[in-house]
């Protein structure tokens, strides 16, 4: 279980996170979803440690972040975070000399479902193949949770439906994933748990089919009624 | 396979619903395989949890057994198809009487193009 | 620990290979331009003895008078051999910058996928530190093959009776410059190189401040190392300051500053780790 408990965190005067506090659990896949501000990627970024939190604790199964973490949590990023001259083969290598969790046999599973070319080089490569690039670096390691940052932003309507697949393949399997997005709809069926933030704060953390049954609303109508009302 | 999903029901009934017509409808014989959870979840783009939800409620209702480390299969047991065939109907049969409620018309006439429809659609499927 | 040593060597083995083409370009750039040099140079004095000879019909030894006898050490005295390490040392300067800029600049981000290395992230730190050293040796290494391959091309282009025979070595140690750069004083090279780590130390403090707090950070780094020099530079300045010459003797100001030095240095490395660790931001 990812946990953040009351993180605050400033960007010189303007707080982005002012309290926020969450679960992201094993085996689930939660979404955090607002419809603008940085605070998501923040966030995300926080968990890795890729940026300090002023206030506030965040825990990986009740550890913090260290070096050995990054063997049990990925994060993908919606930059391109390989070097551009590299061919994704050379990326692959890459990984695979540096992180004990690489996995070869799912890496080029990945590269054929994906349908990726290993000798292309990534600054070659279309923005939707190297978004698809990103999600294969983090995907194939054999980790618990995977942090995924606006997987579909700017990405053209094929590779949208080819990532929205990951979700309910294998790929996935049994691993906590924690996702940002501002566009849900296409995903609504995709997720156990929403998180609604705005302005630095949660609205409202709930479980999508839970709220179908209980309360026969989507999520979108549940968004409707927090940013609205 | 393609399901349209309602956004405001729950999908683990929306799937369970999917089976039970495949069921009734005999496009899924007793004793067939059922798609695993993954697949499924795979092919309907829906949360594998959710799938697993339909599947133990579907469980429950004996409409799919599962024998330890073999993939489901639909029930053979008469008693629980009937039983399915039944709340089937009864389901539809509220459905539609509810639907022509505001209409004042005797049954006999109703009966009569209950008949003349099933006719039609009947020569249409051949 | 046999671990870490290993992601180091990795680690370094890739940053090496990130600043061959840089490095390439610098060691050619000496070598071409101190092997002008070591043409051009000989042959215009010849020219002008040359010149000399013809206009005044004069003899070597009243042309040697004139303009003076031409040794390597002549040679090594120009621009021809100063430009290019004047140019090596502000390279590598700006290569110490580059080499953390160039991970969040331009398209890709690859602070993170470095951050995210399962690694102490002072190995990645190390990894920068040494491949600059690795640069500062490669570009002196580069600088002594050369001086060995001018030394035959000058004493050819100089007719005997101008080339004042003065051995390779001599001309090395009679230059200043070779002094500081070159292992000829095992005590000057250990001062030399120990002021340029520690120098380097700062460097990487000063750039880390930045990643981790932005603006606040350079005003932050900026004081940072004038408090550094200031320490550093003050016992040096002290007898001046207080009128008084004898204050320490020259292996006592030798110590102090070793001590000052190395304080210097591992407090920057100490910032370091807890800004790398704990402050940086991609």
């Amino acid at each position: 279980m990812i946990e953040l408990k009351n993180v605050h965190k400033s960007f010189g005067r303007k707080q982005v996170l002012n309290g926020i506090s969450f679960t992201a659990n094993k085996g689930e896949i939660t979404c955090l979803v607002g419809v603008n501000g940085v605070g998501k990627t923040t966030i995300l970024n926080a968990i890795m440690n890729l940026t300090p939190v002023k206030k506030g604790e965040i825990t990986i199964d009740g550890e913090t972040m260290s070096p050995a973490m990054y063997n049990k949590v990925a994060f993908i990023p919606d930059v391109a975070i390989m070097l551009p001259q590299m061919t994704v083969h050379e990326a692959m290598d890459f990984m695979k000399d540096y992180y004990s969790s690489w996995n070869c046999k799912r890496a080029k599973e990945i590269v054929r479902f994906f349908r990726l070319n290993m000798t292309d080089r990534i600054s070659d490569l279309s923005k939707g193949n190297q978004a698809k690039v990103n999600l294969l670096m983090g995907l194939a390691l054999d980790v618990d949770y995977v942090l995924m940052d606006e997987p579909f932003s700017g990405i053209d309507i094929f590779t949208r439906e080819q990532i929205t697949d990951v979700f309910s393949s294998r790929l996935v399997e049994d691993r906590g994933v924690l996702i940002t997005t501002h566009e849900i709809q296409d995903i609504e069926h995709l997720l156990d748990k929403v998180v609604l933030l705005d302005d630095g704060v949660i609205y409202k953390e709930f479980n999508a089919e839970e709220m179908r049954e209980t309360e026969g609303k989507s999520v979108v109508d549940v968004m409707r009624e927090v940013y609205n009302g | 396979m393609n399901v349209s999903f309602n956004k405001r029901d729950p999908i683990y009934l929306q799937v369970m619903q999917y089976f039970k017509r495949l069921i009734v409808s005999g496009e899924l014989n007793p004793g067939s395989e059922m798609p695993s959870r993954r697949q499924l979840a795979n092919q309907l783009k829906i949360n594998p949890n959710t799938v697993q939800r339909a599947y133990s409620e579907m469980e429950d209702q004996r409409l799919i057994y599962t024998e330890t480390n073999r993939p489901s299969r639909v029930t053979e047991d008469p008693s629980v198809l009937n039983q399915l065939k039944k709340e089937w109907l009864h389901h539809a049969v509220s459905t539609f009487v509810a639907a022509i409620e505001p209409i004042d018309i005797p049954l006999n006439d109703v009966v009569h193009l209950i008949e003349e429809k099933m006719h039609t659609r009947k020569k249409d499927k051949q | 620990m046999k671990n870490s040593l290993h992601t180091l060597l990795k680690l370094t083995n890739f940053e090496l290979e990130r600043l061959s083409k840089f490095l390439f370009t610098l060691m050619g750039l000496t070598l071409l331009i101190n092997l002008a040099g070591y043409i051009y140079t000989p042959t215009q004095y010849m020219g002008r003895i040359n010149e000399y000879l013809t206009q005044n019909s004069a003899t070597a030894d009243e042309a040697v008078k004139a303009f003076g006898h031409f040794s390597f050490y002549t040679v090594t005295n120009t621009l021809w051999i100063g430009g290019p390490i004047a140019l090596g040392i502000s390279g590598l300067l700006f290569y110490s910058v580059f080499i953390w800029y160039r991970e969040w600049f331009g398209k890709n981000t690859f602070a993170y996928r470095l951050l995210m290395l399962p690694v102490s992230r002072m190995t990645l730190y190390f990894s920068k530190f040494i491949v600059i050293f690795i640069g500062i040796f490669s570009l002196i290494a580069t600088q002594m093959v050369s001086l060995f391959i001018g030394y035959p091309i000058v004493s050819a282009i100089i007719e005997s009776p101008y080339f004042r025979e003065l051995s390779l070595i001599e001309s090395i140690q009679m230059n200043p410059l070779f002094l500081f750069f070159f292992p000829l004083d095992f005590g000057y090279f250990v001062i030399v190189n120990g002021v340029g780590f520690v120098v380097l130390l700062v460097l990487f403090t000063v750039i880390l401040m930045e990643r981790s707090f932005g603006v606040k950070g350079i005003v932050l780094g900026i004081v940072y190392s004038l408090i550094a020099l200031a320490a550093v530079l003050l016992p040096l300045f002290l007898p001046d300051l207080l009128n008084n010459r004898y204050l320490l003797y020259g292996s006592e100001l030798m110590i102090i500053e070793t001590i000052l030095l190395t304080t210097v240095g591992v407090l920057s490395l100490f910032m370091s780790r807890h800004l790398i660790n704990k402050k940086i931001t991609v």
